[in-house]
């Protein structure tokens, strides 16, 4: 029997094949607009606003003291009251955003690049590398990181850039370990190898296909990150380490409404809630973060 | 009880006295939320299944019959609405509660999934695996079930089967991993066994040791087979009928020979020309062309017909209707009644669009 | 009697053993001694199971892997373990999973449009147009190149990965498994875009596979490997009509073939 070799076999024509069913459609069950994301985001804007527009929005000079003045109850010349100095507690509340927000967004973000650099690396290179890496951030780990912190700040001494930075040092670790693992399981696709297959170069690999696919879950992180940032500095306000008076920052002020908690309770009480909705409109946008990774 | 072995049209006969089904499907319909909208898994689909036999159901992915064995087993995701009745021996699947459901499970239906290593729990030894299903279902004691165990692992191929019952999956490899999958589903005595694409993972020559193994415990025990697989060539060599879905439509129904030597809907045939040859001319695998199956906004007509090289102008529009095209031979195509205007299986380089 | 494009000298490469199992030590053999010259323009197949070491053979043919002892040469040019720009673009891999062939941060038409960049194959303004070409050559429309991945099928997702391995024009293709993971009638869209590419670029194509009656639709010549060593080699009819081996017979006795209902021996 004669065989139809490859000369005589036509191949099929190949029919164009259509539209990626990427489709909006009519009577789809709804999809829920994340209400946590809506909310979350409004929170956010809301301080954002009040950082960036605080000379705008804020009625008050936060550093003017006005001692006659001191000690005023809430009311319409000063919506949330004075402090014991005489100052606009809203105003400081206002300015402390710029404060707080911007130290705990640098501190966080710095963290993560830094944590993100090295997790890259390590989980990439592999071999001696990603031990040696590995070891320090165990190593890391093991040190308390209040202590830590704390122990930088007294070598740095204090102020709000010492206290970033005692901050990235003690919290990269986290980002590392979690870029690392992402980069591991990465290392196993098939396009990874495609790409060095192709000729193309460790660092383009890294940029170009690597990060923008351990990404998400980096933001997911550095939006609960910045909650962790915030408390800390405000912690360390309170305790007097962080930044420092006459700069209006939210945990100092809780410490300094302290002594006059029976009497006027919202001296501390008012930037307290304020350091919560912060934290809660962070965690809801990052939960929702969460949330749409998981479902895609 | 088993129908006469007959050469001619192999073990069934298309004449033979029909009896109850073991197995009854009719009308089912499986609806699943998507994020393109809700989609019809399953549609109208029905067919029955008698005791003791091979009955295949073949389809590409998307096809609906990984949903249709799941509502079967009433294995469905959370948010899918069902309609339509499924019957095990005259007693109605989906009016039993969730209890009688989960108990039916084990003891009249078992099931056999595609990947042994995920079905398999990897901290409890083999044995207690086995064995677990007659201790839960029929109170049978440990000691007892535990000797069964070992006597079906022996049944099904396994050399020291009591060393092998001491082990854990991991320490086994692929193939009897499988085999102890077929004696789990076996340990019941059910009277069907589902199989959900359970050679697809392994090597050609497991997928032959494995399917010569059902094909022996369905006929010694005379154990009925649903087998799902998107392998015609495979369900063709182990099952006594055969059934093509496509798009969650049942497109064509009958003995394998009849559906084989003569398909009457035009997917089936494109399915067997789609198949390498390994015999005769070496002859191009015919492409399925035409648009990707949209499985939220299905077509009008017969959904087959934006892929099909002879549809005209009524194949848009018709609805769908299963008709007779020979004794127990089902076809939906319009031209289902006479030979297909299509060349002959095996013609070389045959003209399709 | 020109070089053979690829040509591999009793090639050896194992493992430690690291893997479960009570205490054994040693090194697993993955290839054992393979000989094998591929000419230019011919389609060979690679058959085998798991376990055969064709999957580590190919890993070591685009230089993934480090033989333990032998050889491989590309156009007569020992490689040894050097790979540059040039070199790679001569030899490409098509994968066995379409899901994780493709990055899935990325359009698919900026897969290939990155390769024609880096390495230069067309000027800027012309990559597009040379994309929508080489989509053209799979059979897959232009307007195709701003999916992501995740809105493609497996077959649709090969299709991309057989793109991707032409765009840098290679000379062969090692194609490993590329139709494994595909429903059967899937298959038969993907083979015939190898045949058609083989037929109009004359390309070499290794065809690694663990299903002879694919192999059968594409090659002419094909070698059966079983645990590390070719076990049988020679023109597909042959092999196929006349095996010599006893696991080649085996395996073609597996194959399912349709309408062979009537029980086994």
């Amino acid at each position: 029997m004669k065989d139809v070799v490859n000369e005589g076999i036509q191949p099929q024509p190949l029919h164009s094949v259509a539209e990626p069913a990427e489709s909006a459609t009519t009577d789809a069950p709804p999809r829920r607009v994340s209400a946590k994301l809506t909310i979350g985001v409004g929170i956010l804007a809301v301080y954002i606003i009040m950082a960036v527009l605080a000379p705008v929005v804020a009625p008050y000079n936060p550093l003017a003291q006005q001692i006659p003045d001191a000690l005023v109850r809430p009311g319409w010349s000063h919506l949330l009251g004075t402090d014991e100095l005489g100052r606009d507690v809203l105003s400081r509340i206002i300015y402390g955003a710029r404060v707080d927000l911007t130290a705990a967004v640098a501190a966080a973000v710095g963290a993560c690049v830094l944590g993100t650099l090295i997790g890259l690396l390590a989980g990439y290179a592999g071999g001696w590398f990603d031990i040696v890496l590995t070891r320090i951030m165990d190593m890391m780990q093991v040190i308390p990181s209040f202590t830590l912190l704390l122990v930088l700040l007294l070598v740095l001494g204090p102020g709000a850039t010492s206290l970033v930075i005692a901050l990235i040092v003690t919290h990269w670790v986290a980002y590392g370990r979690l870029i690392r693992g992402s980069v591991l399981v990465l290392r196993g696709q098939d396009f990874i190898l495609a790409a060095r297959l192709a000729g193309l170069g460790t660092p383009r690999v890294l940029v170009r296909h690597v990060l923008p696919n351990v990404a998400r879950q980096v933001v997911t992180y550095l939006a609960s990150d910045v909650v962790l940032a915030i408390t800390a500095i405000a912690s360390l306000g309170y305790l007097g380490i962080g930044i420092q008076p006459p700069t209006a920052e939210w945990g100092s002020m809780i410490h300094d409404g302290q002594d006059f908690l029976s009497s006027n309770w919202w001296l501390s009480a008012a930037p307290g809630v304020f350091v919560v909705v912060l934290g809660l409109g962070l965690a809801l946008v990052s939960d929702s973060f969460n949330e749409r990774r998981d479902g895609a | 009880m088993l129908q006469t072995p007959s050469l001619a049209t192999g073990r069934w006969r298309s004449d033979a006295v029909p009896e109850p089904p073991l197995l009854s499907v009719r009308d089912l319909s499986v609806t699943l939320p998507t994020r393109q909208g809700y989609m019809k898994a399953v549609d109208g689909v029905s067919f029955d299944v008698p005791s003791g036999s091979a009955f295949g159901l073949v389809g590409e992915s998307g096809s609906g019959k990984s949903i249709l064995l799941r509502s079967i087993l009433g294995l469905l995701p959370d948010g899918a609405k069902v309609e339509g009745q499924i019957y095990l021996e005259e007693q109605e699947l989906s009016a039993l509660s969730p209890k009688r459901r989960a108990l039916s499970r084990g003891k009249g239906i078992s099931v056999i999934f595609q990947d042994p290593m995920t079905a398999l729990n990897p901290v409890r030894r083999i044995g207690t695996q086995i064995a677990e299903g007659p201790i839960v279902h029929s109170g049978v004691k440990r000691s007892a079930a535990h000797a069964r165990a070992i006597e079906l692992l022996t049944e099904v191929g396994i050399a020291d089967a009591a060393e092998v019952a001491r082990r854990y999956p991991h320490e086994l490899s692929g193939g009897m991993r499988q085999r102890v999958l077929i004696a789990m589903a076996l340990i019941c005595d059910p009277k069907i066994i589902l199989c959900d694409e359970p050679t697809t993972a392994l090597d050609v020559t497991l997928q032959k040791k494995v399917i010569t193994l059902l094909e022996r415990l369905c006929l010694d025990r005379g154990v009925a087979l649903l087998f799902v697989s998107h392998d015609l060539a495979l369900v063709s060599e182990l099952c006594d009928f055969v059934t093509v879905m496509y798009a969650g439509q049942l497109v064509e129904t009958g003995l394998t020979r009849q559906v084989i030597d003569s398909p009457r809907h035009v997917y089936t045939w494109a399915l067997l020309r789609s198949l390498p040859t390994i015999d005769g001319p070496k002859v191009a695998p015919l492409s399925i062309g035409g648009p990707a199956l949209d499985r939220v906004h299905a077509p009008s007509g017969c959904r087959f017909h934006p892929r099909c090289p002879i549809a005209e102008e009524p194949c848009t529009t018709l609805p769908y209707e299963l008709s007779e095209v020979g004794q127990g031979h089902r076809s939906a195509c319009i031209y289902g009644d006479g030979t297909l205007p299509v060349p002959a299986l095996g013609d070389p380089g045959g003209a399709v669009r | 009697m020109s070089t053979p494009i690829v040509e591999l000298r009793d090639l050896s490469v194992s493992f430690a053993n690291r893997g479960a199992g009570r205490g054994q030590r040693g090194r697993v053999i993955a290839v054992d001694g393979v000989s094998l010259s591929v000419e230019r323009g011919e389609c060979i197949g690679i058959v085998g199971e798991s376990g055969c070491g064709k999957s580590t053979l190919v890993r070591t043919v685009v230089g993934l892997q480090k033989p333990d002892s032998g050889e491989v040469l590309i156009d007569g040019a020992p490689v040894d373990g050097q790979w540059d720009r040039a070199r790679r673009r001569r030899i490409q891999l098509v994968f066995q999973d379409p899901y994780s062939a493709l990055n899935p941060a990325m359009k698919v038409g900026d897969v290939l449009g990155e390769l024609l960049a880096v390495h230069r194959l067309v000027p800027r303004h012309s990559i597009r147009e040379r994309s929508a070409e080489l989509f053209a050559a799979v059979g897959l429309p232009p307007h195709y190149l701003d999916v992501h991945p995740r809105a493609l099928s497996g077959g649709q997702r090969q299709r991309v990965s057989i793109a991707r391995a032409l765009a840098l024009e290679p000379e062969v293709l090692l194609a490993d498994e590329v139709v494994s993971a595909l429903d059967v009638s899937i298959q038969a869209d993907i083979l015939n875009v190898l045949i058609r590419l083989r037929r109009d670029l004359g390309l070499t194509v290794m065809f690694i596979s663990h299903d002879l009656a694919v192999v059968r639709q594409l090659c002419e010549r094909v070698v059966v490997m079983h645990r590390g060593r070719i076990v049988e080699s020679g023109s597909i009819n042959s092999v196929f009509s006349d095996p010599q081996d006893d696991y080649t017979r085996t395996l073609l006795a597996s194959i399912p073939r349709v309408g062979a209902r009537g029980g086994y021996t």
